[in-house]
């Protein structure tokens, strides 16, 4: 008897041990499942959005349509400013460069003068005396071309309307992408109406990086490069380089420089003959040769540069004309490079943001988080 | 001789293999609230918390008139009428539940945050740990403990050695987690920010979540701070300790519970009676 209650007992116990293990399975896989409390609570699971501080519920398919199109508008946005940068640049850099090519005539008009050849030959003088540092053909192309100091003005002020431009892109975009996204979201309902999301998302911190305000700092990293006045300071030993430059206009240069040797040889000669129809003697005379010799020297040095002049004006001006479309390029793409740099960060900020503020979205079964393809 | 010792052996295991059927009761009511939580509105938040707490306090003071009983059996003569007064009533019962309602407020807010299974998980495994604990805490004392007072010496002993495994299992998964990432923010926009997510429909409970999540956000941002040159990881100690307390008090009201549901079980076989021995 008590045999059998033994064996009762027995296999009451296994009957328990087996119900008991089914039951922990159970358990956990109520916890690991998703499914059957999807049934059970019913219908497409609600995501919540906090953006300034408004909450919407909208259905977790139009959570990630939402996130979706919050990536393609990165990418557009990204597109569209190194569009706009480069439209931007190329416009300024032509109004800027157009006002240069004008002052090539009175370029031409001071080096082909006298004051212009003095001015090198006495440069030349002083540094084989080890006693001028500054280049005044710099200086005068400088001065001339270049306006002095206009060339770092006009760059700045390029600086501070790609800053604008940008900073108003960013602005536009991030309004663009709020009213696409009030749109999907249709009719906004408070959180409360119905029961609470499956997961919320926060919106704030991609509104701000849209707006260039977020952890890339897009606008502050343009405005710090503006302030510096990068472009202005990366220009000079680009302008100085283009004064210097001794490649096909330098060897016109040269030429140019054989040139005024045969024309002081004409010269002493020119120089020596009217010193000869000095007839005074005595000291009377030396001034006489001084002065007679200096003017011929001067007049034979005006005309022989009014012929170089007619010679050579159009080679020097179509040289320089040369040397400004070079500098031109090399400003563009220093801009460029420097503006596409900062792009592709805040592009890459928001690529990363989107991904960060739609992810809890990775959670709910059926909805995808985007992914921008980069 | 051996077939009553079989026969009790059977009879032990059978009690076991009841009470793991009971204790199971937690983990599901858990799991439940863990998924329909957020739906609860203000009063049904305030009567869920109370009445886990009203369950948490039948254990909790059932543990202390045992050992109030232990010290009076040691030091009070049974003829005294102090023996009476202080062996525990209702006042003892009303301090267990001040306690105990803050425990479960904790467990409450952590089970309707929970997102990870480990919790969870951890809870339903638990359940067979707790009972052999407390059978193998019986049997040892049988030589040594008062067999008025054992039962509940043995269910103390076995909550405190689970605890410590609980814990530590769910410390260890822990580190195994993903954490959000917060080092490019400031402390309070990461509080912000996670206090954020929380929804709930009672505005009670969300309130509620939203301490929990910054606390949780505090944890995690100091935990992140990487600073150049400072060599002793001080912060990420403090956010770590943050955390580990936190689940800490979550393990602990919930071994509570499956003790209250144990001593409820076994209420008439594990009080001490009112009878001095």
């Amino acid at each position: 008897m008590s045999t059998y209650t033994e064996r009762r007992g027995i296999a009451g116990n296994a009957a328990r041990l087996v119900g008991l293990l089914l039951a922990l399975a159970l358990l956990t896989a109520l916890v690991l499942d998703q499914r059957p409390w999807e049934r059970l609570l019913g219908g497409d699971a609600r995501v919540g959005i906090v953006i300034e501080g408004q909450r919407f519920q909208l259905e977790a398919g139009d959570a990630g349509i939402i996130g979706q199109r919050a990536a393609e508008r990165a990418n557009q946005g990204a597109a569209s400013a190194h569009d706009a940068t480069a439209r931007l640049v190329a416009q300024e850099l032509d109004a800027l460069f157009a006002s240069m090519s004008a002052r090539l005539p009175d370029y031409a008009d001071w080096y082909f003068s006298l004051k212009g050849e003095y001015a090198r030959l006495s440069f030349l003088l002083l540094r084989w005396g080890g006693l001028a540092a500054a280049d005044p053909l710099v200086d005068a192309t400088m001065e001339l071309i270049f306006g002095g100091e206009e060339l770092a003005e006009r760059l700045a002020v390029i600086e501070r309307d790609v800053e604008g431009m940008l900073g108003a892109h960013a602005s536009e975009l991030r309004t663009r992408w709020l009213e696409e996204l009030l749109a999907v979201a249709r009719e906004p309902k408070p959180a409360r109406a119905g029961s609470p999301p499956a997961t919320v998302l926060l919106l704030d911190d991609l509104a701000g990086e849209f707006a260039g305000h977020g952890s890339s700092e897009f606008l502050t990293r343009l405005s710090a490069s503006s302030a510096g006045a990068v472009s202005a300071g990366a220009a000079a030993p680009l302008v100085a380089r283009l004064a210097l430059r001794s490649s096909t206009a330098a060897a016109g240069g040269r030429a140019l420089a054989l040139k005024g040797a045969g024309r002081g040889a004409a010269k002493a000669g020119t120089a020596g003959a009217s010193a000869l129809g000095c007839a005074a003697a005595g000291p009377a005379a030396w001034a006489c040769a001084l002065a007679v010799g200096s003017a011929a020297w001067l007049g034979t040095d005006w005309a022989l540069l009014t012929v170089d002049e007619w010679r050579n004006r159009d080679a020097l001006i179509a040289d320089w004309e040369e040397r400004l479309a070079l500098l031109r390029v090399e400003l563009e793409e220093t801009l460029l490079a420097r503006y596409g740099q900062a792009i592709e960060v805040w592009h890459e900020g928001m690529r990363l943001e989107v991904e960060r503020s739609f992810s809890p979205l990775d959670s709910l079964r059926g909805v995808q988080a985007p992914r921008s393809d980069h | 001789m051996m077939a009553m010792a079989s026969a009790s052996g059977v009879r032990s295991l059978r009690g076991a293999l009841n009470d793991m059927f009971w204790l199971l009761t937690v983990p599901l009511f858990l799991i439940v609230l863990s998924r329909m939580g957020a739906l609860l509105s203000n009063e049904a938040v305030i009567g869920l918390v109370l009445g886990l707490a009203l369950l948490m306090t039948a254990g909790i003071w059932l543990r202390a008139v045992v050992r109030r009983r232990i010290f009076l059996a040691g030091a009070v003569r049974t003829e005294s009428p102090w023996y009476r007064r202080l062996r525990g009533g209702p006042l003892m019962a009303l301090v267990a539940l001040l306690g105990a309602v803050p425990l479960a407020t904790i467990l409450v807010v952590a089970t309707v945050r929970v997102t990870g299974p480990q919790l969870l998980v951890g809870m339903v495994l638990n359940v067979p740990l707790l009972v052999l604990l407390r059978e193998f805490w019986h049997r040892r004392l049988a030589g040594h403990a008062v067999p008025r007072f054992r039962a509940m010496l043995a269910l103390r002993l076995a909550l405190v050695v689970n605890l410590g495994l609980l814990f530590l299992a769910l410390a260890i998964a822990a580190l195994f987690q993903t954490y959000p990432e917060l080092s490019g923010l400031t402390l309070v926009e990461a509080m912000l920010s996670e206090a954020g997510r929380q929804e709930a429909a009672s505005g009670l409970l969300q309130a509620l979540m939203q301490l929990a999540a910054a606390k949780d956000a505090a944890a995690w941002w100091l935990g992140q701070q990487v600073l150049p040159g400072v060599i002793e990881p001080g912060l990420q100690v403090a956010g770590w300790m943050i955390l580990l307390a936190t689940d800490l008090l979550v393990v602990w009201s919930y071994l509570l519970i499956c003790a209250s549901v144990l001593t409820l079980v076994h209420w008439r076989a594990w009080h001490p009676g009112s009878h001095s021995e």
